[in-house]
């Protein structure tokens, strides 16, 4: 599959996701996952329309310009210290403009709590109810047809 | 027969039949199947791909958004007049939206059908008179009771709150056989369980004969004077659907079941809907809100049926309560924050529990054509009452789980942060506006009704577009209004009503 966001889009893609999932104020998650985020979302992306594109990127947009002006920062979320895009995402979160923050983070969450480690950091163990019973040695019951 | 690929097909497609079916989903491969059983040559034309169960248990949550649904799940109703925009999700694959459904069955309420029946005089639909058309289709799809047993922890608390509460809870009913609790549902059956039309339906059309193509966009309905006598589209590849050849059919009957959103659009490119026509309009979305609940100890909602339980108390309210379950990480989008805050609550995701709450809408939402691209444009707006109801529900939704003993409520509100018993408590909802509501729907209806009037609807009470010949559509849109529960089992028994029929005319007129 050929890259379909542009180089500033993913560094925006980025600088958006490293500030969205830190764990502590000073360390953006590791650079193999987030290497990893970029080259799904890239592809997540390619497989969308031209319309869902455009409001991909019209919410990175918001995300990427307009977040750190109601942050009171006139310069791009990328080129912002970890702390200070933090704090611009949540100044835009107080805002209507929060619509644009949702979409861009439902999008990027998606792909991101996917690798098996940021998975198992929210305590995600995406186990089906069969194998939580198999290992509790319970039997499944069947199913009850009523039509 | 069989089903054959479009986008790996060489040149053109041009063939004859006796009914073409545009669309695979609910509406579409009832009628494919009903029709080629009784001896017609079907052809039914799919924009999606063919993705088999194991193709499903192959992808992770969101490459399934990729292959599977419109526009990666990102379809929006844009909110007028204080509504909420809400974000309208849809298969798009052969099988339809059916293949990422709950597996949830209901039929009609009778109070919906009493409305039909006098106040729209559609004078057949009564419960007795739709009774064999159902209890068909409930066969065909193996329609079930989910026991308790099946039941996630986070369905489990909800029912211990309602019961707190003196608010019954009734076990769902599914289209599945074989179950075993994945949880999946939605992003397609891994194991052949959830009986979708792509396993209960289509394979008994080709099997008696029907083809099926697939990545085939259907452009237009040919139409000679008021006379439907085929479709013309193209060809498609890739992950885009890009171009290829050309597809023209030439058929005696031309059944339009491309869903809610869509089959508006193809009539309207067609030639058909003066100023004034009803084609596209009385979009109902039956708008759906989510409210998680924290509680103390582990849930972990994803183990269990997806969806196994539901509240009816409320209907005379305009609401119904039903258990669902979205993907971690979409719980985890949905926390408000960014760094270590949002990090410390979207650790938090295995001790959420969550209901929802739908919407029986009065709606008035349209569909228009995009000038710059395929998908269509819509816009939702709600009566006053659809406001009230869409607070009450939410309302209910978050007594039930703090009668249950949790610890902190999640409400629906963009950004917004749990509110613990007591601030729940002082919370004003009312003083929200909906607009900043986090809406979601899988069941646009309404946009080609069936009326007993031309000019009160789009099609007649079997399905005919008024004042057209030859053409027919069979899918959610021609639903008479919203039902206030969940219509995948409704839209097959109305497909079945109108492919019965058909079965018996001469088709040579
Ligand atoms: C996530 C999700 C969960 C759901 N859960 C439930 C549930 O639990 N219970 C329930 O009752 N309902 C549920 N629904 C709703 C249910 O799936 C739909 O109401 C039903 O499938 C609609 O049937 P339809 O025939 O109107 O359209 P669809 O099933 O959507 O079929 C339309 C088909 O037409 C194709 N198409 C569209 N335009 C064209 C064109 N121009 N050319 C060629 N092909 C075209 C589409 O690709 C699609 O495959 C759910 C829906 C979704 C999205
Ligand atoms: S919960 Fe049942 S129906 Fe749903 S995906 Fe799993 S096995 Fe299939």
């Amino acid at each position: 599959m050929t890259q379909v966001l542009s180089d500033s889009a993913r560094r925006d893609a980025m600088a958006f996701g490293e500030a969205l999932f830190a764990r502590t104020l000073d360390q953006a998650p590791p650079a193999d996952r987030m290497a990893w985020f970029i080259t799904d979302l890239d592809d997540f992306v390619a497989h969308l329309n031209v319309r869902a594109r455009m409001l991909f990127r019209l919410c990175l947009f918001v995300v990427t310009w307009i977040a750190p002006i109601v942050g009171g920062r006139m310069s791009r979320l990328a080129s912002l210290s970890l702390p200070d895009r933090i704090e611009a995402l949540e100044a835009l979160e107080r805002t209507p403009l929060s619509l644009a923050l949702f979409g861009a983070r439902a999008i990027v969450s998606l792909v991101y709590y996917e690798h098996p480690d940021a998975a198992r950091e929210i305590g995600w163990d995406r186990k089906c109810l069969t194998a939580v019973r198999a290992e509790a040695g319970e039997a499944r019951e069947e199913a009850t047809v009523t039509t | 027969m069989s089903i054959v690929s479009g986008a790996q097909m060489t040149g053109d497609l041009d063939v004859d039949c006796d009914v073409v079916i545009v669309g695979s989903g609910a509406g579409g491969a009832v009628m494919a199947t009903e029709l080629a059983l009784a001896g017609k040559r079907v052809i039914v034309l799919e924009e999606g791909k063919n993705v088999p169960a194991a193709e499903h248990g192959a992808m992770r949550q969101s490459e399934s958004l990729r292959h599977v649904w419109r526009e990666g799940g990102m379809t929006t109703s844009l909110g007028l007049f204080g509504a909420p925009t809400i974000n309208v999700t849809m298969g798009r694959v052969v099988g339809g939206s059916s293949v990422v459904t709950g597996g949830v069955c209901f039929r009609v309420p009778d109070s919906i059908l009493r409305v039909w029946s006098r106040d729209m005089e559609l004078a057949d639909f009564t419960p007795e008179a739709l009774d064999p058309y159902y209890r068909h289709v409930e066969e065909a799809i193996h329609v079930e009771e989910v026991p308790v047993s099946m039941r996630s922890r986070s369905t489990e608390l909800f029912a211990e709150g309602a019961a707190k509460l003196g608010i019954p809870v009734h076990p769902l009913r599914r289209n599945t056989k074989g179950c075993n609790g994945c949880g999946r549902c939605n992003f397609g059956c891994p194991h052949s369980a959830k009986m979708s039309v792509d396993l209960s339906y289509l394979p008994r059309a080709i099997e008696a004969g029907a083809t099926l193509y697939t990545d085939c966009l259907v452009d237009r309905v040919t139409m000679k004077g008021n006379r439907a006598i085929g479709v013309e589209g193209r060809l498609m590849t890739g992950p885009v659907g890009t171009k290829k050849g050309k597809l023209r059919v030439r058929a005696k009957r031309v059944i339009v079941a491309c869903g809610g959103m869509h089959s508006p659009l193809l009539l309207r490119a067609s030639g058909l809907g003066h100023v004034g026509s009803h084609i596209g309009r009385n979009l109902t979305l039956h708008p759906g809100f989510r409210v998680y609940a924290r509680f103390d100890r582990p849930v972990r909602g994803w183990q269990g049926a997806l969806q196994s339980a539901f509240v009816d108390a409320f209907e005379h309210d305009g609401v119904t309560l039903t258990s669902l379950f979205v993907p971690a990480s979409v719980i985890a989008a949905t926390m408000p924050y960014a760094g270590p805050k949002h990090a410390k609550l979207a650790e938090q995701v295995d001790h959420i529990a969550m209901f929802g709450t739908m919407v029986h809408d009065d709606g008035g939402g349209s569909i228009h054509k995009n000038p710059f691209g395929r998908e269509p444009i819509s816009f939702y707006q709600c009566s006053p009452e659809d406001h009230v109801r869409m607070r009450f529900g939410m309302r209910k939704l978050a007594d039930c789980f703090l009668a249950a003993g949790a610890k902190e409520v999640f409400l629906p509100i963009l950004g917004s942060d749990g509110l613990t018993p007591d601030a729940y408590r002082r919370f004003d909802l009312d003083r929200v506006p909906s607009s900043r509501f986090e809406a979601a729907s899988q069941h646009p209806l309404g946009t080609c009704r069936m009326s007993k009037y031309a000019g009160d609807g789009v099609v007649d009470p079997w399905g005919k577009v008024w004042d057209t010949e030859g053409l027919y559509v069979t899918d959610g849109s021609i639903l008479p209004s919203s039902l206030g529960v969940n219509p995948q089992l409704t839209i097959m028994m109305a497909a079945t009503r109108i492919a019965w029929r058909m079965r018996d005319e001469n088709f040579s007129s």
